[in-house]
C-alpha cells in the first residue's frame, strides 16, 4: 500500500507540474504573439525606432523565457526560434524590406510551439 | 562529455528507484505488463543520455509515469480478479492425468519442441513421468510428476529431521553482524570463542553462519577449506 501511495503522489505531482508548465508556456507564447503583432503594426506604419525598441524588448523577454523553458523543451526547437528572434532587429533596421517576413516566421514558430505544448487531440496524436 | 556523464548517473539512480518502486516482483518472473514496462523503461532511459538536446525531464517523466501506472495496475489487479484475468490471462493446463491436450498447445502456440524444452527445464526428461503440466501466465511451465514416480520425501521414508530455522549470517567481512545474533541464539562472546576454538581470528572471517540447531559454517578470506562445526565441539 505504501508503494501505491507513493505512486499516486508522484503521478499527482507530475500532473500538477505538467499542467502548470503548459499554462505558463501558453501564457508566455500569447504574450510574445501580441508583441509580434505590435511590432508588425509599427513596421507597417514606418515607426522604425519604436519597432526596434519593441523588438529588443521581445528578444529580452524571449531570452529569459528560454532560460527556464530549456529545462522542459527541446533545445533544437528553442534554437530555431532564437535564430529567428535574433534576426528580427537586423531586418527592421535594414532596407531590404524582409522585416514582415521575419516577423511572420517568428510568429509561426512561436504559435507552433504553443500548440505543441497544449494537450489537445492534434498535439497528442 | 560531462553532461552525458551526469545524465547517465542521474538516470541510473532513477531507474534503480523505479525498479524498487515496482517491487521485488520485478526481480523474478515477469507478468506481461511488467515485461512491457521493463522494456519501455530501459529504452526510454537511453534517450536523454544519447541526445543532450532532449531535456532530462523528457526521460524522467515517462519513466516515472509508466512505473506509477504499473504499480497502480498491480494494485487494481489484486482488487479485481476479472481485471487480473483480462490483463494477465489465466494458467492453462496442457497435460492432465498424463494426457496431452494438443488443442491447448496449438492455442498457446506451443510446439512439441517448446513443450519438451519446458519439461527438461523443470527437471523432467521423460514425459511419462508427468501427471500435470500447466503453462503459467508468465509463460513458464509448472510440472507435477506422478506420485509413484516422484522423489520420496523424509516422511515417505519415515526419517526424522532436525527442526531448525535457516542459518543466519552472524559474521561477514571480518565483522560480527549484531542483528543476526539474537535470531541465531548466540552472543558476540560465543562467536569469538567458537572462532578461537577453530584457530581463526574474527578479522580473517569472510563468512560465518550459524543456526539454532547448533551448527556453524566458517569461511576465511584466503579461500581455505570452510569449517563446519557444532557448538561446543
Amino acid at each position: 500500500m505504501k508503494r501505491v501511495k507513493i505512486s499516486l503522489v508522484i503521478l499527482l505531482s507530475m500532473v500538477i507540474f505538467g499542467t502548470s508548465t503548459s499554462v505558463w508556456i501558453n501564457k508566455k507564447c500569447r504574450g510574445f504573439l501580441r508583441s509580434i503583432s505590435t511590432i508588425q503594426e509599427l513596421v507597417s506604419q514606418g515607426s522604425t525606432d519604436e519597432a526596434v525598441a519593441a523588438a529588443a524588448e521581445l528578444e529580452s523577454d524571449w531570452s529569459s523565457f528560454r532560460t527556464i523553458a530549456s529545462v522542459i523543451l527541446r533545445s533544437d526547437r528553442l534554437g530555431e526560434i532564437d535564430r529567428c528572434a535574433a534576426g528580427v532587429i537586423f531586418e527592421i533596421n535594414s532596407d531590404a524590406g524582409e522585416a514582415p517576413t521575419a516577423l511572420e516566421e517568428l510568429r509561426h514558430m512561436i504559435s507552433s510551439l504553443r500548440k505543441s505544448e497544449t494537450p489537445v487531440f492534434t498535439s497528442v496524436f | 562529455m560531462c553532461v552525458i556523464l551526469i545524465r547517465s548517473l542521474m538516470l541510473y539512480f532513477l531507474v534503480i528507484f523505479a525498479v524498487r518502486l515496482m517491487g521485488k516482483r520485478q526481480l523474478g518472473e515477469l507478468q506481461p505488463t511488467e515485461l512491457v514496462i521493463t522494456i519501455l523503461v530501459s529504452n526510454i532511459a537511453t534517450l536523454p543520455i544519447e541526445n543532450v538536446d532532449i531535456p532530462l525531464i523528457v526521460g524522467v517523466t515517462p519513466i516515472l509515469a509508466l512505473v506509477c501506472f504499473e504499480v497502480l495496475m498491480s494494485w487494481a489487479i489484486l482488487k479485481f480478479p476479472r481485471l487480473r484475468r483480462f490483463i494477465s490471462g489465466s494458467p492453462k493446463i496442457i497435460i492432465r492425468d498424463g494426457r496431452l491436450y494438443p488443442q491447448m498447445l496449438r492455442e498457446l502456440r506451443f510446439s512439441v519442441d517448446d513443450l519438451m524444452m519446458s519439461l527438461r527445464n523443470s527437471g523432467v526428461f521423460d514425459i511419462r513421468e508427468v501427471d500435470y503440466a500447466i503453462v503459467e501466465t508468465t509463460g513458464t511451465v509448472s510440472v507435477l510428476k506422478k506420485a509413484d514416480l516422484d522423489t520420496p520425501t523424509r516422511r515417505d521414508m519415515k526419517i526424522s529431521a532436525d527442526d531448525s530455522e535457516p542459518p543466519q549470517v552472524v559474521a561477514a567481512d571480518g565483522q560480527i553482524v549484531p542483528e543476526a545474533l539474537h535470531s541465531a541464539g548466540l552472543s558476540a562472546a560465543q562467536i569469538e570463542n567458537i572462532l578461537s576454538s577453530v584457530g581463526i581470528r574474527l578479522s580473517d572471517v569472510f563468512l560465518m553462519t550459524a543456526d539454532t540447531g547448533g551448527s556453524v559454517f566458517i569461511a576465511d578470506k584466503y579461500g581455505g577449506k570452510p569449517i563446519i562445526r557444532r557448538y561446543g565441539t
